[in-house]
């Protein structure tokens, strides 16, 4: 009877332990997962907070063969209801998320990716790639404001 | 012989079959648990909708910690710069895609009131509710080439 229990500890021990290991290693596994052209283009970028001139640092949470145009297009570059690899980042300061990116792509011709970038934080931000400025985020200066809603809940 | 090597052919599938299972449901369960309860409640009580279709997008744990408040800008005067708070990153999706990205901030210092920050990534419109009741409506509204209200995009040639 003994020895019964400690065969099941035994394997309820491996199992956790091997469960783990691969919690773990499953977010290495989706580190790899995401398209080598999307990592290089966030390698390439840059997001700046430009009030104190800090950088924000990318975090890669999904990425995935989608449909394109499900919901309202707003690039031609693809076509409607073609499969496209897309991954979803987030840019944080110590932590806390300011930006949130999505990548697109390549298109057809194999040249073309498509980012759409939403702001969470006030802050103006500047979007450099390779050091060449793709885009200026201004000032939040009220709510709702461009790429910035907000709301307040009050709990139970 | 042939004992020890079946044992090791054992304890290498149970670690094996552990590891297996934790690559594919590990990260889904133990990020579930990281969202802060008050947070996670939040999320279950809310939906956000597509009005054009009337779809209703899946919420996803992107992120979870205690973060210091202010250290970018701040309309809100509930939280005390400078102090930690719970904070958590959420995205919405449709099949997949990544259509609002959420933070949620709290509770404050009255441990009552949560700061949500949603921005959209997609077209629009979307409606946010909790407990079936509107809160936000985000739409989308061409600004300059590129340039949206609630959505910033871009195309880059590699």
């Amino acid at each position: 009877m003994q020895q019964k229990t400690t065969a099941f500890i035994v394997i309820i021990l491996l199992m956790g332990f091997g469960f783990l290991a691969g919690s773990f290693a499953g977010g290495l596994f989706g580190q790899l997962g995401v398209p080598a052209n999307h990592k290089a283009l966030v390698d390439h970028m840059q997001i700046i907070d430009t009030a104190i001139n800090f950088k924000l640092t990318p975090k890669l949470v999904d990425s995935g063969t989608r449909t394109w145009g499900e919901g309202f297009p707003l690039s031609t570059i693809f076509t409607v209801g073609e499969k496209y690899p897309q991954s979803t980042w987030i840019w944080q300061r110590y932590g806390d998320t300011e930006v949130t990116m999505t990548i697109w792509g390549p298109d057809e011709s194999g040249k073309i990716l498509s980012v759409e970038i939403a702001r969470l934080g006030g802050n103006p931000f500047v979007v450099k790639i390779k050091g060449v400025t793709k885009l200026t985020m201004d000032q939040v200066t009220s709510s709702p404001a461009i790429g910035y809603y907000s709301l307040e809940v009050t709990v139970d | 012989m042939v004992q020890k090597t079946m044992t090791y052919i054992v304890l290498i599938l149970l670690l094996g079959g552990g590891f297996l299972l934790g690559s594919f449901f590990g990260s889904a369960i133990i990020g579930s648990y990281a969202a802060p309860t008050g947070h996670k409640a939040l999320i279950d009580r809310m939906t956000i909708t597509d009005t054009r279709i009337n779809f209703k997008f899946t919420p996803k744990l992107a992120d979870s910690g205690s973060r210091k408040w202010g250290q970018g800008f701040s309309m809100i005067i509930h939280f005390t710069k400078d102090k930690e708070y719970q904070q958590s990153t959420w995205i919405w999706q449709r099949y997949g895609d990544t259509e609002v990205a959420m933070t949620i901030w709290g509770p404050d210092d009255s441990g009552e009131r949560y700061y949500v920050e949603a921005s959209m990534l997609g077209g629009g419109p979307f409606e946010v509710k909790i407990d079936g009741v509107t809160k936000l409506t985000m739409y989308m509204e061409v600004l300059a080439p590129g340039y949206y209200s609630g959505c910033y995009d871009f195309d880059v040639e590699v």
